[in-house]
């Protein structure tokens, strides 16, 4: 290849000019280019399904076309009439004036699992936040996403956008990556990828705005209406084959309703495994050595992965479930793995059904989601409190309800930031309003009560701090 | 618009007009290339250039390459961007361009 410094080089040098002449433009014409991108990624979407399926081998054509919706027709209702440009807020009575700034260049990394959703989703963030982007695709999905991003960018142009709003990475390269992450000019780095890819952006000594991990326990409680539960988690964990990390992974449920759960997955297409089975392909889903799943079962519909496991199950089948008695490196099948596979557990109480339910979030997934059916407030709040997770989806398909925007008012997004727990700063479903720097204009404000003060008496310390709270707050 | 070129004291200088846009850019290099191309490369180095964009109420990256590519046939700091507008410094800072160019 071509030397790196060189390509990373010229990609920033374009992108640096592109930031500057994307700060003169107003919101009016902001608004503009992303009305543009949008229609043209959403006209493309059906055709950008197909090239995703054909490029990756792993997903459904037909729900990585409703992806590529989400990512165009929903993200940009979601952003339309949020206010990217100028002036943000204006309190007379605080004096704060918030106005928006640009961050600069913005390197997407884009995962295998949703190329193309995931380029026009970081494309018309980017572009309504006046970030020119550089696109970085997976070396699996790289032609799709390319294409992607050459629709989203002609249509920017058209549209009277900057040159070089939008660029690509034509060779995929770790080398040249690097280079592009950690150069001073970056701005910012959407991380949307594996560990160590969000480790690497986060090391960079960019700013950058990753995922983490899911490991996604259900809870079906007593009081869930069954087979509505049953139903919304088969929609979400059947979805595009099981490939969004914020699909369920395991069902939780108490004895008193096991039966109850296990025959309403049966009536919807499941197929519990039995102990050879679970064995068979716990060997085949998951790598002891490296302690995750592996990439031949991502996205894999229910027969193939009974093929390729040596399992013989009904046409028919939706899923496949597999009853286990703990979580831990010695269940393979109770890490995340995302194909039509969940974990199953029946506890003998509620007690023990929200402790597994912590061990499976704590097992690789915290920060991501959790979900929970239930129809006792009291139960979902506990639930909540105890769970680590930036999102809790409540009666709801997990995946769908994660991604935000259809079951909730969560931000549609493809970047679900997992807080802490997922190493990254912020717990929010990335979109515009994180691509921002906020600038304040303070205007003087004073408060009354530290300037009638008596300030000697900080130096008093025979004074107590409730004496000089008290009279620091006196007629206050 | 045709660019108005003026030299005085050893420095020429270019008075920029309008929309620097791709448009814009394209027909002021056309100028430019006419303007330099007369001129011995073994004076331009000595050269002190002025871009005057004191009429110039947008640039695009067409022309900011422009000013770029002018700025290396010239000796370090000999070519000066004057009287931008307030935006228009600030897009040359964002660009990172003030590392290269002098600018008012």
């Amino acid at each position: 290849m071509e030397n790196v410094e060189k390509i990373a080089n010229q990609l920033l040098e374009n992108a640096t000019m592109a930031a500057g002449v994307f700060n003169l433009l107003d919101q009016e014409q902001v608004n503009k280019i992303v009305e543009n991108v949008y229609k043209a990624g959403f006209k493309h979407r059906v055709r950008l399904a197909r090239m995703a399926i054909e490029e990756t081998g792993l997903g459904v054509f037909e729900h990585k076309v409703m992806k590529n919706t989400t990512a165009t027709h929903l993200v940009y209702e979601s952003i339309k009439n949020v206010k990217t440009v100028g002036v943000l807020s204006e309190d007379s009575h605080t004096g704060i004036t918030e106005i928006a700034q640009p961050m600069g260049p913005v390197f997407a990394v884009i995962p295998m699992t949703n190329p193309t959703s995931t380029v026009m989703f970081k494309i018309l963030i980017s572009l309504k936040t006046r970030n020119p982007v550089i696109i970085s695709a997976h070396r699996r999905a790289r032609e799709c996403s390319i294409e992607a991003a050459r629709i989203c960018y002609e249509a920017a142009l058209e549209a009277g956008a900057p040159e070089n709003c939008v660029q690509w990475i034509e060779e995929h390269s770790r080398d040249l990556t690097r280079a592009c992450m950690s150069d001073s000019r970056m701005a910012l780095i959407l991380a949307t990828g594996g560990t160590s890819l969000v480790h690497a952006a986060y090391s960079s000594g960019t700013p950058a705005l990753g995922v983490g991990p899911g490991n996604v326990p259900v809870f079906i409680d007593k009081s869930a209406d069954i087979p509505f539960a049953v139903e919304n988690v088969l929609d979400s964990k059947t979805f595009d084959n099981g490939t969004i990390c914020a699909s369920e992974q395991a069902i939780v449920v108490e004895k008193e309703i096991a039966d109850e759960v296990k025959a309403a997955f049966k009536a919807q297409g499941g197929y519990f495994l039995n102990k050879e089975e679970i064995k068979k392909m716990g060997e085949i889903a998951f790598n002891k050595e490296k302690g995750v799943m592996t990439g031949e079962v991502v996205g894999q519909p229910v027969q193939k992965l009974a093929e390729m496991a040596g399992l013989e199950v009904p046409e028919k089948t939706t899923v496949l479930l597999a009853p286990l008695e703990g979580v831990g490196d010695e269940y393979p099948l109770s890490h995340e793995i995302l194909c039509p596979l969940l974990a199953f557990y029946v506890k003998d109480n509620y007690e023990e059904a929200i402790k597994t339910c912590i061990d499976l979030n704590y097992l690789g997934g915290i920060g991501h989601t959790a979900s929970i059916y239930a129809n006792d407030q009291k139960v979902i709040n506990d639930f909540s409190d105890l769970m680590n997770a930036g999102r809790i989806v409540v009666n709801t398909p997990s995946a769908h309800g994660a991604v935000g925007g259809i079951f909730n008012t969560l931000y549609t997004s493809f970047t679900l930031g997992c807080g802490a727990g997922g190493k990254n700063i912020t717990t929010e479903n990335i979109s515009a309003v994180h691509l921002i720097n906020v600038k304040r204009i303070c205007r003087r404000r004073e408060d009354i009560r530290w300037f009638r003060f008596d300030q000697s008496k900080y130096f008093d310390e025979s004074l107590s701090t409730d004496e000089i709270a008290e009279e620091y707050n006196h007629n206050y | 618009m045709p660019i108005e070129v003026k030299e005085e004291a050893g420095v020429i200088r270019f008075d920029f007009e309008g929309r620097m846009d791709t448009l814009g850019s394209n027909s002021a290099e056309q100028d430019l290339k006419k303007v330099f191309g007369a001129i011995e490369e073994d004076k331009l180095q000595d050269m002190k250039i002025v871009f005057n964009l004191e009429k110039v109420d947008f640039v695009s990256s067409s022309f900011m390459r422009i000013c770029l590519k002018y700025a290396k046939k010239v000796a370090k700091n000999n070519l000066e961007l004057i009287n931008t507008d307030l935006k228009i410094k600030k897009t040359f800072k964002i660009a990172g361009l003030d590392k290269i160019l002098k600018i008012d």
